[in-house]
Parts: C-alpha cells; sequence; structure tokens
C-alpha cells in the first residue's frame, strides 16, 4: 500500500505540481482536476499498476482525493 | 447585402420567436428573449460608456464569463452597443488577469458569471419588481443587484447581466423547461387578448422588437471589430486577437454552404467562451437558426453522463477541440454507453491539434453515420480556414489532411528556408508559393481572405509581423497571416499540417508560446535563465532551468500568480549551467538529447 501512495503520489505530482495533493480532498468537487489532467492521470495509473480504470470508475468519489484513488486502484487489483 | 451575422438573429426572431436559441444546464432563452436580453444590455452599456449622447465609435467591453446563456446574451448585447467583446476567465490567475486588463484598457466590464445565491437576488425576485409594458425598457427601472467583488481591481464600471435580464430567461428543472418563467413567450403584453388579437399583437411586438435592434446597429460597418480573444504571446505578455462581423459573417456562410446546417441544428457547445472554437457554435446557430446547448464542465471531466446529457437535450452537432474527443476515446467512455434516447450526432468536427486516427476511429465504431471533419486554422483566420472530410478509412498510423480552403479563404504555401535552430540564413526577398502540383514539399501555412483578423489590439509591432503583403503584391491589397505553421500538398493535393516554425506548441487543447513561460521563469530573481521544451509523447510541459540551487516549489508558487495552469511546466529540472551553441544561446536541441537520454 506504502509503495502504491508513492507511485501514485508521483504521477499525480507531476502532473499538476501546484496541487497540494495531501491537503486536498475535494480533487474533483472543488475542480482542481480538469479533463485532461484525469486522462494523464487514469492513463498513468493503468500502466504503472496494471488495471483498467474503467468509464463507470471515473466518478468524484473515486477521485476527490489520494486515498480514493488509491482504495479504487486496490481494488482494481483484487478483481 | 448583409453587414453583420446580427441581421440572422433578427431574422430569427421574425420567424421563429418563441424557439429556443440558447440553452445551458439552468435556462434557456427564445430567439425573442434572445434579442430583447442583448438590446437591453446595449442600451444600457451605452449609457453607462457615454455612448448614448454622441457616437464614439468601437470599445472594448471585458465579460467576466462563465459557462452559461448569460455569458452569449452579453456577448451581442455588446455587439449591439456598437463596441466589441473581449471574453475574460475569472479563473486566470489574478496576475495574468491584471496583465490583460492592461493590455485591453476596457472601458466597462459585464459581469456574466452565474448568479450569486448569497446575493438574494433571485430571477424571481427581480421579476416581481420588473414592471410591465416595454420588455426593453423595462429593465432600466428596475433596481441592480448589489455587484460581486471582482477577481482582480478594475477601475471601470461593471453591468450585472443576470440583475438586468433575469426575467428574461425560462428556467430549465431537470431535462424539462418551465415556459411560464419567460415573460415574452407569448408576447410582450400577454393575458389582455384572446386568438386572433393576440396573434396579431404578438407580431407587432417582434416587428417593434427587429425595428428596435436594427436602429440600434445602424451605425455599424462590417469592418468593426465583434470580439477580441486573447492568445498565449511569446515575449510574455498575451496578444487580443481582434475579428471583425465580416470575418464571423464570412465564416458562417461558408460552414452553411459546406455542411448545410438547418433549423433543427443543435450545437452542443464544449469550448469555454475565451476560446474561438466556441464562436462557431454561437455564430452557425444564428446562421442557421439552430440552437446552442452549453454543456457543463464537468461532463468532460467525469465522461460517464455526457452521452445522455448530448442524448437528453437533442445535441446533433458537435464542433469539439481534439482534446475534449480524445476524453471520451481515451477513456473509452462510449463502451458502456447507456442513454434514454439514441444519440443522433450528425456532425462530428475536430479542432485545435492533430487527431490521432485511433481516436477517431473510435468515435466511427459507434457513429459510424455522422460525418467527420477535420478543421485547421488559427484564431488570426477566424477560426478555420481548411477543411476535410473524413471520406474512407483512416489506418491508425495514417494522417488526416487538413484538407483544403473554405470558399471565403485562400490558403496556400510560402516556401522558407530550410529550418535549422542555429541558422542565420536570411530568407530569400520575395519567397515562393508552392503549387498544389509539387507534393511534399514543406512551406509556411499563410491565409489571405475576409477571415483575416483585423490584427492584434494595440499591438502595431506585432500586427505589422504577422499580418503582411502578399509576396509581390502592393501593400495595401491582400493582406495574408502567417501562421507559422509548416505544411505540405499530399499526393492528391489535400493539404498536410506538418510542425510548428517556432516554439509555439499546444498543450492539453490550448495553444501556448514557450516564450511566454520562459519570460514568466526568468522573471522569477534566483532563476539565471530558464528553457521549456514540449515532451509530445508524455504530452508534458518541461522545464530546464539553471540556478544555484533546486527550488522547485518556490517556482511553482510564483508561476501560479502568472501563468494559468495548463501553461505551468510539469517537470522541473535543474542544471548547473546551460548548454551553449556557437552563438553563445542556450542549445536547444542538445537539451532535448540530453532530456531523451535522461542525463539532466
Amino acid at each position: 500500500m506504502e509503495e502504491n501512495r508513492q507511485e501514485l503520489m508521483d504521477i499525480l505530482e507531476e502532473t499538476r505540481p501546484d496541487i497540494d495533493f495531501e491537503k486536498e480532498k475535494a480533487l474533483i468537487d472543488d475542480e482542481l482536476l480538469d479533463s485532461f489532467d484525469i486522462i494523464s492521470i487514469v492513463s498513468e495509473i493503468n500502466d504503472a499498476f496494471d488495471i483498467s480504470i474503467n468509464v463507470n470508475d471515473l466518478l468524484p468519489e473515486n477521485f476527490n482525493s489520494v486515498e480514493a484513488i488509491l482504495t479504487l486502484i486496490t481494488r482494481l487489483q483484487e478483481e | 447585402m448583409k453587414n453583420t451575422i446580427l441581421a440572422f438573429l433578427e431574422e430569427n426572431v421574425s420567424r421563429t420567436p418563441d424557439k429556443t436559441a440558447v440553452a445551458d444546464e439552468f435556462r434557456s432563452l427564445t430567439w425573442r428573449a434572445y434579442l430583447t436580453a442583448a438590446l437591453r444590455a446595449a442600451g444600457r452599456i451605452r449609457e453607462m460608456t457615454g455612448a448614448d449622447a454622441a457616437p464614439v465609435g468601437s470599445r472594448p467591453v471585458g465579460v467576466l464569463i462563465d459557462r452559461n446563456i448569460i455569458s452569449i446574451a452579453a456577448f451581442i448585447g455588446i455587439a449591439y452597443s456598437g463596441n466589441f467583446y473581449v471574453p475574460l476567465d475569472p479563473a486566470l490567475p489574478a496576475g495574468r488577469l491584471e496583465m490583460i486588463l492592461g493590455e485591453l484598457s476596457p472601458v466597462m466590464l459585464v459581469d456574466a458569471r452565474e448568479p450569486a445565491e448569497a446575493s438574494g437576488q433571485t430571477a424571481d425576485s427581480m421579476k416581481a419588481s420588473a414592471p410591465a409594458g416595454n420588455a426593453v425598457l423595462a429593465a432600466d427601472a428596475r433596481p441592480q443587484a448589489p455587484a460581486r467583488p471582482l477577481p482582480v481591481a478594475c477601475n471601470v464600471p461593471v453591468l450585472d447581466m443576470y440583475a438586468l435580464c433575469a426575467d428574461l430567461f425560462t428556467e430549465r428543472t431537470g431535462d424539462t423547461e418551465n415556459p411560464a418563467a419567460g415573460a415574452l413567450n407569448a408576447s410582450g403584453d400577454a393575458g389582455n387578448a384572446a386568438g386572433a388579437d393576440v396573434n396579431s399583437a404578438a407580431d407587432q411586438a417582434v416587428q417593434a422588437l427587429i425595428r428596435d435592434a436594427q436602429a440600434m446597429r445602424s451605425g455599424l460597418i462590417d469592418t468593426d471589430p465583434l470580439y477580441a480573444i486573447f492568445t498565449s504571446g511569446s515575449t510574455g505578455v498575451p496578444k487580443g486577437v481582434l475579428v471583425s462581423h465580416r470575418s464571423v459573417l464570412d465564416l458562417t456562410e461558408a460552414f452553411g454552404e459546406t455542411f448545410g446546417f438547418a433549423e433543427d441544428a443543435v450545437f452542443g457547445n464544449q469550448a469555454p467562451f475565451d476560446f474561438d472554437v466556441s464562436v462557431k457554435d454561437i455564430y452557425n446557430a444564428m446562421h442557421c437558426g439552430g440552437r446552442v446547448e452549453v454543456v457543463p464542465h464537468r461532463m468532460f471531466v467525469m465522461p460517464a453522463m455526457l452521452m445522455e446529457y448530448l442524448a437528453s437535450h437533442g445535441i446533433n452537432t458537435i464542433i469539439w477541440a481534439v482534446s475534449a474527443l480524445r476524453i471520451v476515446s481515451d477513456l473509452k467512455a462510449l463502451d458502456q454507453m447507456q442513454t434514454s434516447v439514441p444519440v443522433d450526432l450528425r456532425h462530428i468536427m475536430f479542432s485545435g491539434e492533430v487527431m490521432p486516427v485511433k481516436s477517431i476511429n473510435y468515435w466511427i465504431r459507434f457513429f459510424p453515420d455522422a460525418v467527420y471533419v477535420n478543421l485547421y486554422g488559427p484564431t488570426e483566420i477566424t477560426c478555420n480556414c481548411t477543411y476535410h472530410i473524413l471520406d474512407r478509412h483512416y489506418e491508425n498510423d495514417e494522417l488526416i489532411p487538413i484538407g483544403k480552403s473554405f470558399p471565403n479563404k485562400r490558403v496556400f504555401l510560402l516556401e522558407r528556408p530550410e529550418e535549422d535552430g542555429d541558422s542565420e540564413a536570411e530568407a530569400p526577398a520575395v519567397p515562393r508559393i508552392i503549387p498544389v502540383t509539387e507534393p511534399d514539399c514543406r512551406g509556411e501555412i499563410c491565409v489571405e481572405g475576409t477571415g483575416v483578423a483585423l490584427g492584434y489590439w494595440n499591438n502595431p509591432a506585432r500586427t505589422a509581423e504577422s499580418f503582411t503583403a502578399r509576396p509581390g503584391a502592393p501593400a495595401t491589397l491582400n493582406r495574408i497571416y502567417r501562421t507559422g505553421d509548416l505544411g505540405y500538398y499530399n499526393k492528391d493535393g489535400d493539404l498536410m499540417f506538418a510542425a510548428r516554425a517556432d516554439n509555439q506548441i499546444k498543450h492539453m487543447g490550448h495553444r501556448i508560446e514557450l516564450g511566454e513561460i520562459e519570460a514568466a521563469l526568468n522573471a522569477i530573481d534566483f532563476i539565471d535563465v530558464a528553457c521549456c521544451f514540449y515532451d509530445q509523447k508524455k504530452e508534458k510541459i518541461i522545464c530546464v532551468y539553471q540556478a544555484e540551487e533546486e527550488r522547485r516549489k518556490q517556482i511553482i508558487q510564483a508561476l501560479s500568480d502568472r501563468l494559468p495552469k495548463y501553461m505551468r511546466p510539469n517537470r522541473y529540472l535543474r542544471m548547473e549551467q546551460m548548454p551553449l551553441n556557437a552563438h553563445a544561446k542556450i542549445d536547444r536541441r542538445l537539451l532535448r538529447t540530453m532530456y531523451e537520454e535522461g542525463r539532466i
């Protein structure tokens, strides 16, 4: 889990260096991430964790925080 | 002969006054209400700028935009007032907004942001205080909502567009409209007559409205500016591209003639209003009598609901940035498409950057009967100058042509000296125009015709550099715009896009001058010098800077006040000493090689 977290943080911080991902808990609801960020993040997460995020997983509650994204990654890795 | 697109708005009011013209998630305007809102705003703008007493010529009016039809009505109101509008995104960093306002010096601002719930001025409360009678003048007697704080200080009058026109909007609840909320739907004086008398009164009200509109724009000529849109500038300051009524009118004539849009066209607006892709939605709908549906931004962030939105709002025509179509294809958002009614997409058009064929093939799998069009052109030639209708299957490794020019534009290639970053060679005095019969020969794409913009606002030096005379022609004739894009003809005589001739890039659908990012970086006191380039494969902006020590966080902080988020670099790499070439300039080519080899 900790390894996943570091890898995810690397992806997020490279996509949007200006966002404090440890602090923000409403990345989608507060419109901090836009559509291009999501494309980039989803594609890099899919590659890095060897999962396939489905369009139906693209919900604000799965992307609002680092914890939420980690939970999604873990679920898809277990499926 | 018409001299402005506004004449089509009036024709739509005459023909179908009660048909919905523009709509967003929360509200809509009929053609009649749309024109009424615009005229009301125009009258108020003239008063507030002192132009009601004597004509003063066209001047800039800034619009604080939102993704709503309040913004669209504000644009048209400004056009009727005899001024030109400049869409301004209130979410831009304050420093950048101040820079644009400094360049622009607007005579006033129109605030078209969504009404603040906290203000207590709802549509209903505004309507309750509106006197009956002449709808155009009604708002003048009403109290104005208290002004909301502006994102930056600006010492000019501000008009609150929503407060001015609240009674004209038809509110939308869910997917249905509540016509009762549109005070003008049946007539300007509904309820005191019946049958033929009502119709007759309504007709007279419509004709009176159109006469008011024609009187309001009587001083306008076709070369007057309609809008200015600010784009990234290589010297560090954004530039405002000034576009005339004539250019927009001719654009819509060309689109109408080429694609046959009709009154049943419903344009699903994706592009923000400070990008000229949105100009095509607003004015093509006005030209053909169709409708604009502003699609909420969140649909493009989490696209699972996007198709349902298109279906339930009857959207059948999309003119989107390539990046917006890619959101759907990259995330495979059509794979599990379930909509309440079928999505009926007839025209799928795209522009802004090179469309990956695999992305468009994904769309074609789901919408095989739609017409797919690749559009090309920078803001300076009014949206697009060439188009290519996809007429066959393209393999994933092929390039889609940018095609042939629209009827009102002439597009040609000017030969350039061989591109070499270090070359000091001078261009020939009169460059050669490359004939269509010479395939694969690269040249700079140049455009001539009525679509060529008036120039850059308040920037004669840059205007003279980019808008020039056609080689060999007298300076006063045939102004052309040199796009800075390199292209070539394929064997079918179709134009193909090759590359940029300079440091401009397309990133996340935005046109960005790397020089503008570098100027912002070089303004930071602890950076000796900075250089940016684009990693096309990873779609990331890379910044290499020379400084005594690593200070990534401070750089990010400094840029956040100056650059919009899409212009901020993704990676920051520090070097103690930048590599220099023989001319003592940064060796960009070596720098890129070092990056690609992981040596920075």
